[in-house]
């Protein structure tokens, strides 16, 4: 498992959450057996994590602009 | 404005590959992937895709005449936005520098799909990206630019490959051994 940006506050958050997400992914998701994101909780304390850090090393208007360009929604496809 | 383009095969199911995919990193061969973080993570309810947003962390010495043009930068960061449609077992990604990106532009599209001629044992990986630069102030040194992001891209792509075979046959041994344990019992 990869480590975070968010140093290892984050790393160790992000692990919980991978685990779950990829035991999801695999035995839940791809078996057409679940739609739902069972990790929903672990997803929030991990993501709170990221977001400090992203706002700490300046990176969310960076993040802000590419959205807009490449909205989420559009699954990133570029506008131009 | 240059183009990049590579295909090849993976002698795995799709289901495989794609599993393979979230826990690609670390890997040796990626040693430039220092942190992947999920920031968003929804399945479509009209559509059932599964849609998430990443923040990929890089580290990657540059050579002396790059950082004398864009300036010096420890860390630069790839936003990337997947979907994966189960019912047509497509996984795509699309992949743009955050870093940078007032001076030159790199738009990655990532495709894996089954094999058309063994759509259950083989899958096909496609990539293909547009390098634009210009922000510096010569024609020239922006097709510099260009041609060094193409040359990373290469080496990049043959580390990439290397790796996620390393991944895919280590899990293969493991997670989707138990799988099917579990399924045949």
């Amino acid at each position: 498992m990869s480590a975070s940006i968010g140093g290892p506050e984050c790393t160790a958050l992000k692990k919980k959450y991978d685990e779950c997400f990829n035991d999801w992914y695999t035995n839940g998701f791809l078996n057409a057996k679940s739609h739902t994101n069972e990790c929903e909780d672990l997803f929030t304390d991990y993501k709170a994590c990221v977001m400090r850090a992203l706002k700490e090393k300046q990176i969310m208007p960076l993040l802000e602009e590419a959205r807009k360009d490449a909205p989420f929604e559009d699954g990133g496809k570029w506008k131009r | 404005m240059k183009f990049f383009e590579n295909q090849c095969f993976f002698d795995y199911a799709w289901e495989q590959v794609s599993s393979a995919h979230w826990r690609k990193y670390p890997n040796e061969q990626a040693s430039h992937v220092v942190a992947v973080d999920t920031l968003r993570s929804e399945v479509d309810p009209n559509t059932g895709i599964l849609r998430i947003e990443r923040l990929i962390t890089c580290r990657q010495g540059a050579p002396r005449w790059i950082v004398k043009l864009v300036g010096s930068t420890e860390d630069s960061y790839v936003r990337e936005v997947s979907e994966v449609d189960l019912k047509n077992r497509t996984l795509t990604l699309l992949s743009t520098n955050l870093t940078f990106s007032n001076i030159l532009s790199v738009q990655e599209t990532v495709s894996y799909t089954p094999d058309v001629n063994q759509p259950h044992a083989r899958t096909r990986f496609t990539q293909d990206a547009k390098i634009t630069a210009y922000g510096a102030l010569s024609r020239w040194a922006n097709n510099m630019m260009e041609d060094f992001t193409i040359d990373r891209f290469k080496q990049n792509a043959a580390r990439g490959r290397a790796g996620f075979e390393s991944v895919l046959e280590h899990l293969h041994q493991g997670v989707f051994e138990r799988a099917t344990q579990k399924t045949s019992v």
